[in-house]
């Protein structure tokens, strides 16, 4: 054969394979709203940047008549591209073949993909879109799930990891996301759960949609799995873009600084957050007059909204933002987010991301459910990740700091390395009405007018401790600042924290509340 | 929203908005402590138990799981028949 009917040969082989599942599963995949897996990596990689790997890679299973199928691919897509010309490692199930169902080989494809990243400690990206195990090829896809799972742990905390499901997720397959960094749901399309409706209304009887049992606004409002929600596909791949430009790519990338902008949102930033403790306002708000073009990623934007955790640039700097939100729930600390700031720490401080805590809170969120919940041990996951954090740590009170939340949210006392409170910060270890109410119960108890007391008491209280100089007066804050100077600030202790010391220990590991 | 007597404006959440109210439990009605398919009942209406007594098997999760009593008492009604898909939490048996 000569060379060019060889090269004719290849071309041909691979455009075969290239069809997936066949033209026919391909229209149904369109048909169900969904993009096929290779054009799903176009679009997240730079134009032209795709190496696909293990193209011709076939199924290992002989039994129940499998042994004569040809399944291209073995149902997943594996290779290497760029994103803003940095390289990532990417797979993508393709659901054209057989339901993109996971056997072996199909998971041996994910396990190389998974190494190599971790090997050139680059990103790594999977896209989600499988009916789950293979049932054929029995022992041996439970094997291939737990190959992925175990390089899903090894390489937390060494690069970022982030699945993006793209229709069905069910079964064992949910926990590989579950184990990576950030998970990326599409609406309509998105489904995960561990056992899906038919199941549960032949085992229960209970009826529910598969939308509604695991959809993306399931994962994204309730359950927590989801950190990125978008309306389409293609929303989606760009909302992993422009992630990848902030974070670091692996735990000692120290390619994330970019030139210094000038905040442009037009926020008067002395006047945002409101004097009255009781009134809400959009934390978001203070981020955007601090960062380098008003820049922010928001993660889990629409679960535990009463936390704002994501990133934006300070002089040129990624940092972490973790604040609370006095617009929702008014800022409380609750299970869900105690813990979705919890992991949010933990991650900026295995990859060397400052963190910046805005703290405005009442305390812990009251309640029999909450309780019950185990408030107490997710609660403590926040002091935990805080306490354990190297990474700098700048802390600005813009207003209220009771109580628990007053320790919690980076305090001194957890070795915040810089603290900063607004002249409206009240540090206080309760609101002036709760304290008043224990610190004066007799007088008030004894006065003629109990009522009349009891406000007079909150009001002395409020004059001589809701305010930032008591604990200014102990050290406790470092500095009392103007809301218009925080930028400057934080500018100026950034710097200051490049050269922090690293404090070596010789423990293992500590053994946070998980 | 009010926290330690003050009142906070803010908007609730959609996890806070599904949540249910707490109240105390009726120890005389008893709940499916899991779901599952009943497959037999070991009592029957009338009849005077003991904390301890067995009550009923569920198959639950692969296994036939047998339920004991928590508390004494004379059964008044039975709720539930051998082959009934019960949820957790679903009322099988009332106490007198």
């Amino acid at each position: 054969m000569s060379i060019n009917k060889k090269i004719e040969a290849l071309n041909q082989k691979r455009k075969e394979v290239m069809l997936g599942g066949g033209e026919k599963a391909i229209e149904k995949q369109k048909e169900s709203g969904k993009l096929t897996a290779r054009e799903r990596i176009e679009l997240l990689v730079d134009k032209g940047s795709f190496n696909e790997y293990d193209l011709f890679v076939q199924h290992s299973a002989r039994e129940f008549g499998m042994a004569d199928k040809v399944l291209n691919g073995d149902g997943v897509v594996i290779g290497t591209g760029t994103i803003d010309g940095r390289p990532i490692c990417v797979f993508a199930q393709d659901f054209t073949v057989v339901g993109g169902s996971l056997g072996y080989m199909h998971a041996m494809k994910i396990v190389k993909i998974q190494d190599l990243a971790l090997k050139m400690r680059v990103p790594c990206i999977g896209i989600n879109d499988s009916g789950g195990a293979r049932i054929q090829e029995g022992v041996d896809a439970l094997a291939g799930y737990g190959e992925i799972f175990y390089r899903n742990t090894q390489s937390s905390g060494i690069i970022p990891q982030l699945s993006v499901i793209l229709g069905p997720c069910a079964g064992g397959a949910v926990y590989s996301p579950a184990l990576t960094d950030y998970v990326f749901v599409v609406d309509n399309i998105s489904k995960m759960f561990i056992t899906g409706p038919e199941v549960i209304k032949t085992v229960l009887g209970e009826e529910i949609t598969q939308e509604d049992l695991g959809g993306a606004r399931v994962h994204s409002e309730i359950t927590g799995n989801a950190h990125f929600f978008a309306n389409d596909e293609k929303e989606c791949f760009s909302q992993i873009r422009k992630l990848l430009s902030f974070i670091p790519h692996n735990n000692k990338d120290k390619n994330t600084e970019r030139k210094v902008e000038k905040p442009v949102a037009n926020i008067d930033i002395n006047n945002v957050v409101p004097v009255d403790p009781t009134k809400p306002y959009d934390v978001r708000n203070v981020i955007k007059a601090i960062t380098d073009n008003s820049d922010f990623v928001e993660v889990m934007e629409k679960f535990a909204q009463n936390m704002v955790i994501g990133y934006g640039r300070i002089g040129g700097k990624t940092v972490g933002f973790v604040a609370n939100q006095p617009l929702y729930l008014a800022g409380v600390l609750d299970v869900d987010s105690s813990d979705k700031a919890a992991r949010f720490i933990r991650y900026c401080d295995a990859f060397d991301i400052p963190i910046v805590t805005l703290v405005d809170l009442p305390g812990y969120l009251p309640g029999v459910d909450q309780e019950h919940a185990g408030v107490i041990r997710h609660g403590a996951k926040v002091l935990y990740a805080y306490s354990e954090a190297s990474v700098p740590k700048l802390t600005v009170i813009l207003r209220k700091a009771y109580g628990g939340g007053y320790i919690a949210m980076s305090s001194r006392h957890l070795k915040a390395d810089f603290v900063y409170a607004w002249p409206t910060a009240e540090i206080a270890v309760m609101g002036p009405q709760g304290a008043a109410n224990i610190i004066f119960r007799k007088e008030i108890a004894e006065a003629a007018d109990p009522n009349e007391m009891r406000k007079q008491k909150v009001e002395e209280y409020k004059e001589r401790f809701a305010n930032p100089y008591v604990a200014a007066s102990k050290g406790y804050v470092d500095e009392i600042i103007v809301p218009d100077e925080t930028r400057e600030k934080l500018i100026q202790a950034l710097k200051l924290s490049e050269t922090k010391a690293k404090v070596k220990t010789d423990k293992k590991h500590g053994v946070p509340p998980f | 929203m009010i926290l330690d007597e003050v009142e906070y404006e803010t908007y609730s959440t959609p996890a806070f908005d599904k949540k249910q109210k707490w109240s105390q439990p009726d120890d005389k009605i008893i709940l499916s402590i899991i779901p599952g398919t009943i497959v037999e009942i070991l009592v029957k209406e009338g009849d005077k138990v003991k904390a301890g007594d067995a009550m009923l098997v569920i198959e639950a999760m692969k296994m036939n799981n047998k339920i004991n009593f928590l508390k004494g008492g004379i059964i008044d009604k039975i709720l539930v028949k051998p082959g009934d898909i019960v949820s957790k939490n679903q009322e099988l048996i009332v106490l007198k």
